[in-house]
């Protein structure tokens, strides 16, 4: 193993994380003894690591890693992604309040009842080059997608833009910088789209001039998240 | 740590028993000792026996004649000198090579020792800015792996992220760390 080796296996990683053994331990251990850079590089893990766990040890109660079905839907009783929703739905109903449909009752039926969805983390955008995640999400129902927002100052907000296996843009809604400090969590019922290699562009918007929207403000693409969805019945 | 070349006069300088050249060699060496050891056994004071062992013998060898043939290759010197070490150890107490990951997750020390204390509180300030950026998710990623304990593979799963997440956030914080580190020991020189 030589350093570069060591950086495109992230050996260094892999040794803190104790996930190294055998054999790729020891060619780790025999670069490392011969390596400063790698040494400097493991010393800064280390120390970040063991000052990293009092700094944790003091900060609040960690929110709860296995969240219960209800917890996840009163999350989703955020304005900003619930309002839109559910004024679509009422007007739904509202037309038509005098024709009984099937699939409109099932609609309806699960919007109002927690259920537990499948969640898809789309993160780490260009880390890796582009990756393809997959998430099952069933016909006339929903899935979650947590979106990690790319973290880089000076745009006034974000855009995020859903696309479907066609190319057509089928969801799009803008996020203010605070709420992209976290991760952004999107209910996608999944009739909006379709079964296939779907994109979420999330693109960054400047001021325009005078720090106005919309008057010359400029949008880059941050990310460009792929997932393969699939639809069961 | 200063960095300094493993070279013919540094071996001399050794030999020599220059009081500052030992103190950079056993600087620089003990921590990556102690890391190794402590991948593969667990008993601390079995530990600190086979690092002052390794010790030991690394000095009888670079103080015997022609003892050090390939000055540059110091560090291999030392970590054979380990791995000999520790052949021993396992044969002496009839297993085998501790190679399971539950050990290898050992390798960073829980218990704050002397020297980590003493600088702790610069760097303390340097980690809470880091940890400060970064999104609650992986602060609590970090939580549950580095502080907890917790299986890595379940958290992961209970998180919805795989293991290369994990993996690239502890890159990224480390590198955070590192550049807030220079920046800040720049400003002061």
């Amino acid at each position: 193993m030589n350093h570069q080796d060591a950086l495109q296996e992230m050996a260094v990683e892999r040794y803190l994380l104790g996930e190294l053994s055998g054999e790729a331990m020891d060619r780790f251990e025999e670069h490392l003894f011969d390596c400063p850079l790698c040494v400097a590089d493991l010393r800064a893990g280390t120390t970040f690591i063991n000052a990293a766990r009092g700094e944790l040890r003091g900060v609040g109660e960690p929110e709860s890693v296995r969240e219960s079905s209800f917890e996840w839907v009163s999350r989703l009783f955020r304005p900003s992604f619930l309002a839109p929703a559910l004024a679509a739905c009422l007007l739904v109903i509202g037309v038509e309040s005098f024709i009984l449909l099937p699939g409109l009752r099932r609609e309806v039926a699960q919007v109002e009842t927690p259920s537990v969805l499948n969640n898809l983390v789309l993160a780490n955008a260009g880390a890796r080059g582009d990756v393809t995640v997959e998430i099952a999400a069933p016909l006339h129902g929903a899935f979650l997608l947590s979106v990690d927002i790319p973290g880089r100052s000076g745009f006034s907000s974000y855009l995020l833009s859903l696309y479907s296996p066609l190319g057509a843009m089928v969801w799009q809604t803008k996020i203010l910088p605070q709420q992209a400090s976290d991760t952004v969590l999107i209910h996608v019922p999944t009739d909006i789209t379709k079964a296939g290699l779907n994109t979420l562009l999330v693109q960054g918007l400047s001021s325009g001039l005078s720090g106005v929207e919309g008057s010359g403000g400029k949008l880059e693409d941050l990310a460009r998240y792929k997932f393969q969805l699939n639809v069961s019945k | 740590m200063n960095f300094e070349a493993f070279d013919g006069s540094y071996v001399s300088r050794l030999r020599a028993g220059d009081a500052s050249t030992e103190q950079h060699f056993i600087g620089y060496f003990t921590e990556l000792i102690t890391l190794k050891l402590r991948s593969r056994l667990r008993a601390p004071e079995v530990i600190e026996d086979l690092k002052q062992e390794t010790f030991s013998r690394a000095f009888a060898l670079i103080r015997s004649e022609g003892g050090v043939r390939n000055p540059e290759r110091l560090g291999p010197l030392v970590n054979s000198i380990c791995n000999n070490v520790l052949m021993e150890q396992y044969r002496a107490s009839g297993k085998v090579e501790a190679l399971d990951e539950t050990a290898a997750e050992q390798i960073t020390e829980t218990r704050p020792d002397a020297l980590s204390m003493a600088i702790s509180h610069d760097t303390r300030d340097l980690v809470r800015e880091v940890l400060a950026k970064l999104k609650r998710r992986d602060r609590d990623l970090l939580r549950a792996v580095f502080l907890e304990e917790r299986d890595k593979d379940r958290v992961c799963d209970e998180m919805g992220v795989d293991r290369e997440y994990l993996r690239v956030l502890l890159h990224r914080a480390k590198g955070a760390f590192r550049e807030l580190y220079s920046r800040r020991t720049g400003e002061r020189h």
